[in-house]
């Protein structure tokens, strides 16, 4: 019903001429759930769509001619980049590397130099249009920078250090409880006794958020790499919320146990909620400081009733919340490209 | 008496807190799901044998976690035509599961 509607705003902009012929362009690898709903929402109401998968792609032939008209042509699909309205991209376009598995220099020179630079070439389309532009999103994904804006805007974030100095560590969580989480996205995995960066289908033990116990840790083995360190929260009530534009949509989990971090409870069930008009307003402002028009946010409220932010995830998952809201999350999402 | 401690034995403080991954069987679930799918040309999307768009049926999930292990893709024929032999997909910190 949703994208009969928007068909028919998008059919009657066409015949009174307030738009052309339009495009987007979706980045994102062919396993991608969430570009798919994006895909299917476009195409059912008409709007011209390129899928571009960089790791699917490059087998096929594709070329951008500053020559006939700026056009593009990847595969079958020709567009001329001036129609283009929006890029929906889900993969980090400067960090292409992690994608590929050069066999050899010359592939590592051709494939991932070479495709990751005119892939970023694609930043010429104008900024506005990318959900989410991919540098302002390197950027927001950064634990330090993102947080620290965070409380310039006036949000509540749990005290926080980066240390890689185990007597501050002590210092800091001296009569409070303390978790440590990664600072970046950083993935590490320890499986069948050592440590590898690709598990296969096997248990393996793995990097999130854990408390921070002192007595876990053997000083003399540790290195000097830094570590982020940040006050728990005992929480009563815990918050989604995805941002997309101005559009708020907010998520409560059903708390039934006392996990340190609830990524870690399988099965767990959200609902529909709301918070604050104080605290949806700073998020929109931390937003648009951070460059964002697409970020998910953990937020939450301890017993004093005070509502803090965990967690900014600008490209965070949405796709198992859509049907909580009627796929009014993805219907945005198209809105915003066209 | 002060253990000595070389180099290659020192850490970083996050591998002190390692903890087992809970989501394993949604992994090896998935990994099953999509296999069993096949890539859409036309819709550019993937689908179920039975033609549903995927996206729909797992979008009922509530997210896993933040870590897809690597996998091989069988060799085959892409949406044009032309034999790809098979590859290896490295793990990732990704955005389809979970953050």
């Amino acid at each position: 019903m949703e994208s009969t509607c928007l068909q028919n705003i998008y059919q009657a902009k066409l015949i009174s001429g307030q738009v052309n012929k339009i495009s987007v362009i979706v980045i994102s690898d062919q396993e991608d759930l969430h570009a798919d709903c994006i895909v299917s929402g476009l195409m059912n109401i008409g709007v011209h769509t390129i899928r571009l998968s960089p790791i699917d792609d490059f087998s096929e032939p594709f070329f951008l001619s500053s020559v006939k008209s700026k056009l593009l042509k990847i595969g079958g699909s020709k567009i001329d980049v001036s129609n283009i309205t929006g890029v929906y991209c889900r993969v980090p376009l400067e960090r292409l590397s992690e994608c590929f598995s050069p066999r050899n220099a010359l592939e590592r020179h051709s494939i991932e130099e070479e495709a990751s630079a005119w892939l970023c070439g694609l930043l010429s389309i104008s900024g506005h249009f990318w959900v989410n532009n991919p540098r302002y999103e390197i950027w927001a994904d950064n634990k330090q920078f993102s947080l620290m804006i965070a409380l310039k805007v006036g949000l509540s974030v749990p005290d926080f250090i980066i240390t890689n100095s185990l007597s501050h560590a002590k210092r800091f969580s001296e009569n409070k409880k303390v978790v440590i989480k990664p600072i970046s996205d950083t993935s590490l995995a320890f499986q069948n006794g050592k440590f590898i960066d690709v598990p296969d289908f096997e248990s393996f033990e793995t990097i999130g958020t854990s408390l921070f116990e002192v007595e876990k840790i053997s000083p003399e083995a540790l290195d000097g790499t830094p570590f982020f360190l940040q006050a728990y929260i005992e929480r009563i009530e815990e918050f989604r919320v995805t941002i997309i534009d101005e559009n708020i949509f907010v998520a409560k989990a059903i708390l039934s146990s006392n996990q340190i971090d609830i990524k870690d409870v399988v099965g767990l069930n959200y609902e529909k909620s709301d918070i604050a008009s104080d605290v949806k307003n700073m998020l929109l402002k931390l937003m648009r400081q951070l460059g964002l028009r697409f970020c998910t946010f953990d937020l939450v409220i301890e017993n004093t009733g005070e509502i803090f932010l965990v967690d900014i995830n600008p490209s965070g998952n949405w796709l198992w919340l859509n049907p909580l809201f009627d796929g009014i999350i993805a219907t945005e999402i198209v809105s915003g490209l066209r | 008496m002060q253990q000595n401690v070389g180099h290659q034995t020192k850490k970083s403080m996050l591998t002190f807190f390692l903890k087992p991954s809970p989501h394993l069987p949604a992994f090896i679930e998935d990994e099953q799901i999509f296999n069993e799918a096949h890539w859409n040309a036309a819709t550019k999307i993937l689908e179920t044998n039975t033609g549903e768009p995927l996206w729909a049926g797992l979008s009922k999930r509530p997210p896993t976690a933040c870590y897809t292990p690597g996998k091989t893709r069988p060799g085959g024929y892409n949406r044009n035509g032309k034999y790809l032999p098979a590859k290896y997909i490295p793990g990732k910190t990704d955005k389809r599961a979970g953050k």
